[in-house]
């Protein structure tokens, strides 16, 4: 095949030439079929060796899948979501109270926010000029404003982000999640990663650790590469024509079926031999889900795709709606290093004032989406970066990492929208009610998704391993 | 292992509040007035102020004016000024006076503390200036009366002395090649099982080339073995592939992965240790040079401390071994440099616990093991040793480097070795750290080893060095009862893939039990009566009936009277049959690139590889030679090398991605077993990437030496056809055997349509040919029975 059935056709003539080899290779079977074949959500439950089956939590679930928005670098709660008129009075004047014992970079004085704040929809919740998208939909989201890590640096910061710790390697959170929860649908991965950095812990931050390699996600490009050029490794077809590769497959699952009589069962062998099915499935169903050609117009322009600056991310959080309503249980979608990045340690203005813009229509179509979908109610959206900025400034006009502290919101089904959790001081320093650590947040996630992260448990070097370590509070006020 | 997970919290809570009370403005009403006689008051408050701003010099490091505060009995006690606390009484405490600073005596010098704080000590002494003991179940329990170890957390079987055992006897004196099968004999004959048949010798060659090697034989390795009719063919062979340079290669990898080997950091920066490949090769000489493993041992903790050498080669070679101490992962930059330390030291106890004894020390950072005898004392006396080296270089705000160092000018070249090497920086005892929190110290404990093995009335290390060569010492040993154990079981795994203890990095209450106690001992003692050559347990092994039994399950005729062992022993843990093991990573690469004629079988450097990433990663700081690997993409062309796999890079966190796929270890921490997952990443690796494709092209060209002649299938006469066609070579190649006449007559009737189809109505459609042949090979890499080595 001379086309490559990857991300976005955005040349009909080429997806209708994909179409027909495909159709052709395949014979009766037709795309959608393949797509609601492999949607288990349609079957009754079978008992399953498969590590990926469905299966059921602890609990009755409020939300079956989530996606995870990650804003790469340290987005600032001060200039964001978390107004401080009194950091605008203190402008410039020497921080008042005790900095933290730890910082990653020196910092001087205190620097207001470049940013007006607004009162948005009946909740009145004020966001700043950096995010008015988002901001007209805040009745739907709960704003956690006292969001709190351990860790000053990248690296540890988004390791405990994806993984609960900063220091240790342990699975991440998608992995986690699939690990409980099972795939709803066999002809997808389970667990997917949109456009991740390979920095500051890279592959760890989807990585299953010492989980077994099947809860680990796929990838769909990078954080260096553009999102139009983003692929899933090895999707595309090797064989020239696609009845070709069948032929391939056919001989093969009989010699290996060949093989298994003469040496007698052996399951990681048929496995494999099924997997190879999977995989021919596989390559024949993402495509279909990657490729937005069946999305009208009005559905492109609430992402702003096709429009500057929120194409790229426009595509990026579509996939993840289109992963994510054909049973894709957790897709991360970054907005990541090195192409995008929130690190604004100096111009803060500039820095800052460039990214939202990128990210603000695009994530509040996804949001407007899910809603008229009517996957609203299944589906939970985390929005959110590994520690949050100083109130006060590093040179002139930047801001150091800041982890005692930082906003987050999450929206989606069984959660309160147009409320505020946790408050910080009036600086934006410290919190002064309701701490919702990381452990706190992964706890709530899980608990959404019908699993108690005290119970979610595996057993690695004589040890009972969890998400949350030996921490984690679900956060019950935020919960419908 | 654990997380500190209340360390945090300790800072963390303090500062809010403090911060909260000082906020101008309202935040102030939310901090409720706390009563300074409670313990949450003294530790929330008091202890973490005193540790912060006191500690420095009134602590356990200096005292001066002979006063410290860092325990209440010092407290009363006072200093060379008298006693500084009245309790209940502020303003007649001395202590309060200072931190006023409105009299001559000003203390903390050059800082004076925040309102809030002197308001808080205030406030303490006010309420009798109370230190309350810390919660007895965290503080580790001063075990006085009763004796430190129950009876029964003594009698577990590893930390029992290694006991030679006498040989079972069985009941078919015939099956028995060697001492060894007899052990595994008579546990199958009391479980009612009998031994599958041995293997054949096509089967065999198969084996243990992919087990010694990591590579497959070739055509002409196999037809020698086959035409060798003589009694000792197979030990002939199995002495060849002994002496085979690939075979450190094949091993070293397996010791790699227990120390968690890699060329970068990992975490924030993930910098290039340029230096680490050199370790690597020294793993790989150490194996190929048969070094006795008590040397290997006291080498990589400690080869710099040994007496000098007479030979050049040797000083060289312990100088680079101890590398085994910076290759782990670091969470640079840490602003909080204390705690990179101790996460440093944890990271090095959990390694050699791990590595050489099986045991999961790590556990007892932060409170006593829950399962094993490892008391958190214990934890901090092997910490002393490790937190008396200096492993991170101490610059500026934020440390990026670790410690490396010219070693000397080798004859011949101009500038000096480089190697990364851990420092010697004073030995120093520690505290025991609460909850493992550095600022909250307990006792003081000296070094010594694990007081469960090496006994409670040791003599403590003193030595003005860390002490890691006394603690090489006691892990090699003969009379420790772990390592031998650990390490035979660690070389019995590799050859059937599942340790005679199962958990083979934990011989604990939590590690599975030996299936065979009895023969793990015997192993040991032959291991360390041997010289502790790990070639010889490799022959011991290998020579054994055990080891050359067949991996099927179906037997041509099973006597009558035996017991089906699928049922009575369907995971092999008895081992009636050979383990059936599915190529490693590494082993599926390098066959692939192997057979396909590829493969590039230099042996040793490797270094150009780190020192392309370093020339082509980010420059951090180009005075330490510091620079970030971090934007090194999964696919990285260092990847695509033609070398072993042993020679690729190992990038933390961008780990090429055919060999995550494929269970390779994670450098980030120890892997003593790899996992065995079959997942559908792997099927589309093996179908879609280029990687497989154009191997399967080599191996077509290499069937087709004059390029563009694959010839015409002859449909008339198939064997006459398969006698001209390269089938049965491309079998051979692959499989190591030649095609059954069906398996001919597929491959020729794929051949032909595909050629039909891709090259309608061009009857000499060369470019065709070869696509057929090339979808053909790939087919063959394809097949369980490639992947799978009987």
């Amino acid at each position: 095949m001379t086309v490559q059935p990857l991300i976005t056709s955005r040349t009909p003539l080429l997806r209708r030439e994909f179409l027909r080899q495909f159709s052709s290779g395949f014979g009766h079977v037709a795309l959608t079929t393949l797509l609601a074949a492999g949607d288990k959500r349609a079957q009754a439950s079978t008992v399953s060796s498969n590590p990926l089956a469905a299966r059921t939590g602890h609990f009755a679930p409020r939300v079956k899948r989530v996606i995870f928005l990650f804003l790469h670098g340290g987005v600032s709660h001060i200039d964001t979501f978390d107004p401080k008129p009194k950091l605008t009075q203190l402008n410039g004047q020497p921080v008042p109270i005790e900095k933290p014992k730890f910082n990653f970079a020196p910092t001087g004085n205190l620097l207001a926010s470049p940013w007006k704040f607004r009162k948005y929809g009946q909740s009145g919740i004020e966001v700043s000029d950096l995010f008015p998208q988002i901001g007209s939909c805040v009745d739907d989201i709960c704003v956690v404003r006292s969001m709190q890590g351990n860790f000053v640096a990248h690296g540890s910061g988004c390791l405990q982000l994806h993984t609960g710790d900063g220091s240790f390697m342990r699975p991440s959170m998608g992995s986690w999640i699939l690990y409980g929860l099972g795939s709803e649908n066999d002809n997808l991965p389970g667990f997917l990663t949109i456009s991740p950095s390979s920095f500051h812990g890279g592959s760890q931050n989807y990585g299953s650790a010492f989980l077994p390699a099947s809860y680990q996600a796929t990838r769909i490009g990078d954080g260096a590469t553009s999102f139009l050029e983003a692929r899933m490794s090895n999707l595309a077809p090797a064989e020239t024509n696609i009845q070709l590769q069948r032929r391939q497959l056919d001989l093969l699952r009989q010699q290996n079926r060949q093989h298994l009589e003469r040496t007698g069962h052996d399951a990681r062998m048929e496995a494999r031999i099924e997997s190879f099915e999977l995989a021919f499935r596989m390559q024949m169903a993402a495509p279909v889900v990657m490729d937005f050609s069946d999305e009208t117009r009005e559905t492109l322009e609430l992402y702003g795709i096709d429009a500057e600056p929120t194409d790229e991310f426009g595509r990026q959080c579509l996939m993840a709606r289109r992963f994510s309503e054909n049973g894709v249980r957790f897709v991360q979608v970054s907005h990541s290093y090195p192409r995008n990045y929130w690190d604004s340690h100096s111009n803060l203005k500039k820095q800052h004032g460039g990214n939202a813009p990128k990210v603000d229509q695009p994530i509040a179509g996804l949001l407007r989406d899910l809603k008229r979908l009517g996957l609203w109610d299944d589906t939970l959206v985390v929005c959110g970066t590994e520690f949050g900025r100083t109130p006060a400034a590093q040179g002139q006009n930047g801001r150091d990492h800041h982890s005692h502290a930082f906003t987050m919101w999450l929206a989606g089904g069984g959660l309160k929208g147009g409320v505020v959790h946790g408050a910080t001081d009036e600086l934006g320093y410290y919190i002064t009610e309701d701490r919702v650590h990381i452990h706190d947040l992964h706890a709530t996630i899980l608990h959404l998704l019908g699993l108690d992260h005290k119970r979610l448990t595996y057993r690695y070097i004589g040890r009972d391993f969890r998400l949350t370590d030996v921490d984690g509070r679900v956060v019950r006020e935020i919960l419908a | 292992m654990c997380k500190v997970g209340s360390l945090w919290m300790t800072g963390s809570v303090w500062l809010l509040l403090v911060a909260s009370e000082t906020c101008p403005g309202g935040a102030v009403q939310n901090v409720r007035p706390a009563d300074s006689r409670t313990s949450d008051f003294f530790e929330k408050k008091i202890r973490p102020l005193l540790a912060d701003k006191c500690w420095r010099c009134h602590g356990p490091l200096q005292q001066k004016s002979e006063l410290r505060l860092d325990a209440p009995e010092h407290l009363a006690a006072g200093g060379t000024l008298g006693t500084v606390v009245t309790p209940g009484i502020p303003d007649k405490s001395l202590l309060i006076q200072v931190v006023q600073q409105t009299g001559k005596l000003k203390m903390p010098p050059d800082e004076m503390l925040s309102a809030a704080q002197v308001a808080a000590l205030q406030e303490w002494v006010r309420g009798g200036a109370i230190w309350p003991t810390t919660d007895d179940s965290l503080r580790p329990a001063q075990k006085t009366d009763e004796a430190l170890f129950t009876p029964g957390e003594k009698a577990h079987w590893s930390f029992q002395p290694i006991r030679d055992p006498a040989l079972p006897p069985v009941k078919d004196n015939d099956w028995p090649t060697t001492d060894l099968d007899r052990f595994i004999l008579a546990r199958l004959e009391q479980a009612g099982l009998v031994p599958s048949p041995q293997a054949g010798k096509r089967t065999l060659i198969r084996r243990v080339t992919f087990d010694l090697l990591g590579l497959p034989p070739t055509v002409e390795e196999i037809n020698k073995f086959l035409q060798d009719e003589s009694v000792d063919a197979y030990a002939k062979l199995v002495d060849r592939l002994l002496e085979s340079p690939h075979y450190g290669e094949r091993w070293g990898q397996q010791w790699l992965d227990v120390v968690r080997y890699a060329d970068t950091t990992a975490n924030d920066g993930n910098f290039v240790m340029r230096y680490a490949y050199l370790y690597r090769n020294y793993v790989i000489d150490a194996f190929n040079g048969d070094m006795p493993y008590d040397q290997f041992v006291v080498e990589q903790l400690a080869g710099d401390l040994l007496p000098p050498a007479d030979n050049l080669d040797v000083t060289v070679r312990r100088h680079i071994a101890p590398a085994l101490l910076m290759l782990g992962p670091k969470a640079l930059p840490e602003a909080d440099r204390e705690q990179l330390r101790m996460d440093i030291v944890d990271e090095l106890i959990d390694v050699t616990s791990r590595a050489f004894l099986g045991l999961t020390v790590a556990c007892a950072r932060c409170h006593d093991h829950k399962f094993d005898p490892i008391p958190t004392e214990d934890y901090y006396s092997l910490a002393g040793i490790f937190r008396s080296l200096k492993i991170i270089r101490e610059t500026g705000h934020i440390t990026w480097m670790w410690t490396e160092h010219p070693l000397l000018t080798l004859p011949g070249n101009e500038t000096p070795l480089m190697i990364m090497a851990p420092l010697e920086d004073g030995g120093r005892n520690l505290r025991v750290h609460l909850r493992g929190d550095y600022n909250d110290l307990g006792q003081e404990v000296p070094r010594r080893f694990l007081r469960i093995i090496a006994g409670e009335d040791q003599t403590p290390i003193t030595t003005k060095q860390s002490g890691r060569l006394e603690l090489a010492q006691w892990i090699a040993s003969p009379t420790n009862p772990l390592t031998a154990r650990v390490m035979v079981n660690r070389i019995w795994q590799g050859h059937f893939l599942q340790g005679i203890v199962a958990s083979s990095d934990n011989f604990g209450k939590m590690g599975q039990p030996a299936t065979h106690p009895r023969l793990l001992d015997w192993l040991a003692s032959r291991f360390i009566e041997s010289g502790w050559s790990v070639k010889a347990m490799h022959r011991l092994i290998m020579l054994s009936s055990t080891y050359r039994m067949s991996s099927t399950h179906l037997r041509e005729s099973p006597p009558a009277s035996t017991t089906d062992p699928r049922s009575v022993d369907p995971d092999n843990r008895y081992l009636w049959r050979m383990n059936r093991r599915r190529l490693e990573a590494e082993a599926l690469r390098d066959a692939l690139l192997a057979i396909s004629g590829q493969l590039d079988r230099k042996v040793g450097g490797g270094g150009e590889m780190p020192a392309r990433i370093y020339e082509n990663g980010a420059v951090v700081d180009e005075k330490a030679g510091l620079v970030s690997a971090a934007d090194v993409g999964l696919d990285y062309e260092g990847y695509q090398v033609p070398r072993r796999t042993i020679y690729l890079p190992v990038i933390r966190n961008a780990t090429y991605e055919m060999l995550a796929m494929f269970d390779v270890a994670d450098a980030n921490t120890v892997t003593s077993v790899r996992n065995d997952t079959t997942v559908v990443t792997q099927s589309m690796f093996m179908l879609n990437n280029h990687f497989v494709r154009d191997q399967a092209l080599h191996l077509t060209r290499q069937l087709f030496p004059e390029e563009g002649s694959a010839p015409e299938p002859d449909k008339e006469d198939v064997r006459s056809f398969a006698d001209k066609m390269p089938v049965e070579q491309a079998y051979l190649a692959t499989l190591g055997r030649p095609p059954t006449d069906m398996e001919v007559r597929s491959a020729i009737e794929y051949l032909q349509t595909y050629i039909t189809e891709t090259s309608a109505g061009q009857k000499d459609h060369v470019p065709g040919k070869i696509a057929a042949w090339q979808s053909y090979c790939q087919l063959l890499f394809c097949l369980n029975e490639f992947l799978y080595v009987d």
